[in-house]
């Protein structure tokens, strides 16, 4: 791994620590609000400062992370869950069911991303859960295709092959043999597309959707302080910045997945 | 290809401080007006422009006094119903015509028309006629009668004392028969009538030129003509101010502090006391709050001094009851005023003598950043005293139709004037008569109060108003029927070099014919 | 290739059908009555009682269907309910402040990140071609709802070079265009860079390299003719990027185009809107998509090679 890749590790791992331990550590409540420092600049007392309603930045900023680094991983996960067994099962039964499969998988790629999320977002009830299954709609896409590609080669190697003489049945061959095989490949795709996720998260948020306020998600909180953007610029700059960082952390490990396991098959999209 | 990018780019920058034109005022505008049928106008940038380019029978004045307009004066009859105008000579349209009084029957007639859907009818639904002219069994309102060249009379079905007041509003502008008839939907964007500025230019959503008539009644405006930049971002209107390009700028709440702070800029902004009030419905037709002790509770529970301190930054005065501080003349006693106070512990002893300790509650806001961050303000002090108020936000005709509909069991709405006279502040808000889209909805019911206004309408005489106008908003007060907050004022600031600019209450009052530089 | 168009464009009709219907499905998913939900309570009434004869409840799903789309045949896609306006004509109106925005974007995306990552694939080790990798990563960490802000705040309320806000002519669209791009850019130049330093390496090139061609006819000849396939499609593939975008980056700078207009909907829970717009938004992308596709084949001709190998 090289020296910048760990170092970027340690920077997120220092981050995510701190994010969830928050809750325990003895900030200011991110959820109180004090009507008599409000929009203080940053100080010793409030590092990152206070926001329109009086609330410690900082505190809000940490406890932003956990939610949205938490969405981010569950759509990733799920994403991939999705993907996998539908590149699965399009890879190895062929015919009708792949042509199927992935005409569905191009139908849904025919969306731009983000209208398709906010289209889903926009008809659930508001909050986390709609943003995660948003974002797995959209995200299983590349798995699918990547998975699939990955199984159309296992399927003609001689270990299936002998698997199938010995006499094992589809979904054997399928389950024990060829997913295990796949495995890796799906994970370090969520690696490399969890950057995406978080901004993702971050856009629905900033739009409205997701967490209801008075949950701090960085999306929601830089939207909530754009009309105090000249007056007191630290609400944008300090929620943004957490954000920017922890994506570019999270593409940093991504490319070096990427390059480490060259994947040069691998698009995005 | 840098290099073009380079250049286009120095052009830009070279030509941002621009477009002011010599002689004109600059003004603002938040958002593109709807139309400038003043039949159809509801919104208040049209009403703002509206404003400008035509006239009515009264209007106010400064100090919300009804003062002539195109009549010059008038009588009403002894028992009330009845009002006859005089009208100014030589009073033209842009189109040269003078104003006749038929001219104000065809205005007046063609809002109550049912074919032009004019959301402003109910304006004139007291006169005598009106509500038969609506549903179309007869040709015309035989309320409005022409007496003369210039002599005009208007019959009300009964006495109404806010009626003279309802004369200043934006529908009751007069408008030339022969330009509707050319234009037909086409007088939204292409409107003629009295005032001392005629349209002469609209780029939708972008700006709209005014320029003055010399042969304005009222004697030709200062200024050569008026520009109106539609401009939705405070920021950016923000912006343009301090770069020059607007003369007069409504100031945004985020920046208020920092203009008022600002010696260059301190003395240059004005202060209107607005004729409205913020408040908190509580729907007094079911439990937990058709109960007046409860409602009591929640008032007390809420620190509004310290809020509009605060969070407002005393952009306001606190509301003592639901009519602003320049409309009512009396004083509200002191036991009356005990409801308001801010004393939590109270509040929670009120709640647990009723045996409502914890409880939820839903607290409808629209999907407005302030009003939200309101919200949870106001949540924070419930749950205070262990009320769980639950906030939903939403779209604003699905909030008007929710809380319409009695929906919710708290709301945050406020309430415009729209028109200077206390009883717009009582008889849609409080009155049984109108539960609902009426204006009352908190579906606050009392017969006493019904009582009250209803005599208080038909009070010949302000001071016999006034005194049944105190009486029901002391009940009111006592019943806690609202959580009164505040009556917001707007602060406006103005460029150094703008002089003759005069602030009204109503910000549709000004003409705009006294600015200059 | 004429056989290739007309299967493409064949393959349309699927696509506009199923994105109709998905259309259709939301419609019907969202809380409340989907009648309701397409022109709002404060609707006259004759439109509503029209409308559900077209798509009620009394009528079966597919019925249903079939009336929804003859609406948006006809060009009905509901109306606003917050200005009670046709949502088609709000959206035609706006729909080309967003095309010029996103052109703009592309105007400053595609030669500087091209030319960023043909100098870093040229100078492969060195202080450019770190700081183009670098960029690279960046450019598509950085939320633009953040950077948009950032650049609003020092550009135009601290320095006041230009407007913040607005529609209009170059001053306005510079700001936001700018910010649209740079997502665009750093993809843009790590593809470039990645190709770039493929073909370098390749076989032919060396040889025009031994024949003492200088470097740049070498980049235009040869180089860009074979990197200009991936440049292509990444090309077409980020339009996708603008119109995301576009949502945030019109919101930002008051840029009266389908994006701003669809955070209004948004905002407002103003289903109609969001339903036109997510509409539009994806038949744009598709067209784009056909295109991109279109041209990828003819520049190429051995790009039917690569859909074989696939």
């Amino acid at each position: 791994m090289t020296g910048r890749s760990r170092a970027v590790l340690i920077i997120l791992l220092l981050f995510l620590a701190g994010s969830a331990a928050a809750p325990f550590l003895p900030f200011p409540d991110p959820l109180t609000i004090d009507l008599d420092h409000l929009k203080q600049p940053p100080s010793s007392a409030h590092p990152f400062g206070t926001d329109s309603k009086g609330r410690d930045v900082l505190s809000r900023v940490l406890h932003g992370g956990v939610i949205s680094i938490s969405v981010a991983l569950v759509a990733a996960a799920v994403s991939a869950l999705i993907g996998f067994s539908v590149g699965l099962v399009s890879g190895y039964f062929g015919g009708k069911t792949d042509t199927v499969l992935m005409a569905l998988v191009d139908f849904l790629l025919s969306f731009p991303s983000l209208l398709l999320a906010v289209a889903i977002s926009v008809v659930l009830p508001p909050g986390i859960y709609s943003v995660m299954i948003a974002l797995s709609v959209v995200g299983w896409t590349s798995f699918a295709r990547l998975v699939r590609g990955h199984v159309l080669t296992l399927k003609e190697s001689s270990f299936v092959e002998a698997a199938r003489a010995v006499g094992c049945g589809h979904m054997r061959v399928l389950v024990r043999h060829i997913a295990p095989l796949c495995l890796p490949l799906a994970l370090v795709m969520a690696g490399i597309k969890l950057g995406g996720f978080v901004l993702a998260e971050a856009t629905l948020s900033f739009l409205g959707l997701g967490a209801q306020p008075p949950a701090p998600t960085w999306g929601a909180m830089i939207s909530a302080s754009r009309a105090y953007i000249i007056t007191a610029p630290w609400t944008v700059i300090f929620p943004g910045a957490a954000l920017t960082l922890t994506a570019l952390c999270f593409n940093i490990l991504g490319e070096e997945l990427r390059g480490r396991f060259e994947l040069k098959g691998l698009r995005e999209g | 290809m840098l290099l073009v990018l380079c250049l286009a780019l120095a052009c830009s920058v070279g030509c941002s401080p621009s477009e002011r034109r010599e002689g004109f005022l600059h003004l603002r505008l938040s958002a593109n007006p709807t139309t400038l049928d003043p039949s159809l106008i509801t919104d208040v940038p049209a009403a703002l422009v509206a404003a400008k380019l035509f006239n009515g029978l009264v209007r106010l004045g400064e100090g919300l006094e009804v003062v002539p307009d195109i009549a010059e004066r008038w009588e009403m009859s002894k028992d009330g119903r009845t009002y006859r105008f005089y009208l100014k000579a030589g009073v033209t349209f842009s189109n040269g015509r003078e104003v006749t009084s038929r001219d104000f029957k065809y205005s007046f007639e063609r809002v109550l028309d049912p074919d032009g859907r004019s959301p402003n009818a109910w304006v004139f639904d007291r006169v005598d006629g009106a509500r038969e002219f609506r549903n179309g069994l007869s040709a015309g309102v035989r309320g409005f009668r022409v007496l003369g060249e210039r002599l005009f009379e208007i019959e009300l079905r009964s006495a109404f004392s806010p009626f003279l007041n309802m004369l200043t509003m934006t529908a009751a502008y007069v408008v030339p028969e022969e330009a509707v008839r050319q234009s037909g939907v086409g007088f939204s964007s292409n409107p003629a009538g009295t005032g001392p500025f005629v349209l002469k230019e609209w780029r939708s959503h972008q700006s709209l030129v005014l320029e003055r008539r010399e042969d304005y009644f009222a004697g030709s405006a200062k200024l050569k003509g008026i520009l109106f930049r539609v401009i939705p971002e405070d920021l950016t209107a923000v912006t343009e101010f301090e770069l020059g390009n607007l003369d007069i700028l409504s100031l945004p709440a985020a920046v208020f502090r920092r203009f008022k702070s600002d010696p260059a800029w301190k003395d240059h902004i004005v202060s209107i006391e607005g004729l409205n009030t913020y408040y908190l419905g509580l729907n007094a037709s079911r439990p937990p709050f058709n109960d007046p002790e409860v409602r009591v509770a929640v008032s007390r529970s809420i620190d509004r001094k310290k809020i509009l301190e605060t969070f407002y930054e005393g952009r306001g005065r606190l509301a003592r009851g639901p009519v602003p501080d320049a409309l009512r003349t009396w004083q509200i006693p002191p036991e009356a005023a005990a409801t308001q106070s801010y004393d939590p512990a109270a509040a929670r002893r009120m709640l647990a003598g009723r045996g409502l300790e914890n409880f939820t509650v839903s607290l409808y806001v629209t999907a407005d950043q302030e009003v939200v961050d309101l919200a949870e303000i106001v949540q924070s002090y419930l749950a205070g005293v262990g009320i769980r108020a639950k906030i939903r936000q939403l779209e604003w005709s699905a909030f008007k139709a929710a809380v319409n509909d009695g929906e919710p069991d708290m709301f945050w709405l406020s309430w415009w004037a729209d028109y200077p006279d206390t009883e717009n502040f009582l008889f849609p808000l409080f009155h049984s008569s109108n539960l609902g889209p009426g204006g009352n909805r908190t579906r606050y019911v009392s017969r006493e109060v019904d009582r009250l206004i209803e005599q208080g309408q038909a009070s010949r005489r302000a001071a016999d108003a006034a005194r049944f106008y105190q009486r029901a908003e002391e009940s009111i007060i006592r019943d806690a029927a609202w959580v009164f907050c505040w009556h917001k004022a707007d602060y406006v600031i103005k460029q150094p070099w703008v002089r003759g600019f005069r602030t009204y209450p109503v910000y549709s009052m000004d003409k705009g014919a006294d600015v200059s530089f | 290739m004429g056989r290739y168009i007309i299967k493409r464009v064949l393959l349309l009709i699927p696509v506009l059908a199923g994105i109709t219907f998905v259309a259709f499905l939301l419609l019907k998913a969202i809380p409340g009555d989907p009648v309701l939900n397409l022109v709002g309570e404060r609707s006259s009434p004759e439109i509503i009682e029209q409308l559900r004869k077209e798509i009620g409840s009394d009528r079966g799903l597919l019925q249903q269907y079939a009336g929804y789309l003859g609406l948006l045949a006809r060009g009905d896609f509901g109306r606003s309910y917050h200005t009670n306006r046709d949502v088609l004509s709000d959206i035609a109106a706006k729909l080309p402040n967003t095309l010029r925005l996103a052109l703009a974007a592309m105007m400053i995306a595609v030669p500087l990140g091209v030319m960023a990552g043909c100098a870093a694939a040229y100078h492969k080790s060195g202080a450019l071609a770190a700081a183009v990798e670098a960029f690279s990563v960046a450019g598509v960490s950085v939320p633009i709802f953040w950077s948009g802000l950032l650049i609003m705040l020092l550009v135009s309320l601290e320095l006041r070079l230009l407007p913040p806000s607005g529609t209009g002519g170059l001053r306005f669209i510079i700001l936001p265009a700018a910010v649209l791009s740079i997502p665009a850019m750093a993809t843009l130049a790590r593809v470039t860079r990645t190709a770039v330093s493929e073909v370098l390496v390749m076989p032919h090139v060396n040889t025009a390299r031994a024949k003492g061609l200088t470097a740049t006819r070498i980049t235009l000849l040869h180089v860009m003719k074979n990197a200009i396939v991936p440049v292509v499609t990444i090309i077409g593939l980020d339009f996708g990027s603008y119109l995301n975008g576009a949502v945030v980056t019109e919101t930002i700078f008051g840029w009266d185009g389908l994006g701003r207009f669809t955070m209004e909907g948004i905002t407002m829970r103003d289903y109609p809107v969001i339903l036109g717009c997510v509409i539009a938004g994806t038949v744009l992308f598709v067209l784009v998509n056909l295109l991109t596709d279109l041209l990828y084949h003819y520049l190429d001709p051995r790009v039917r090679l690569y859909d074989r190998k696939k």
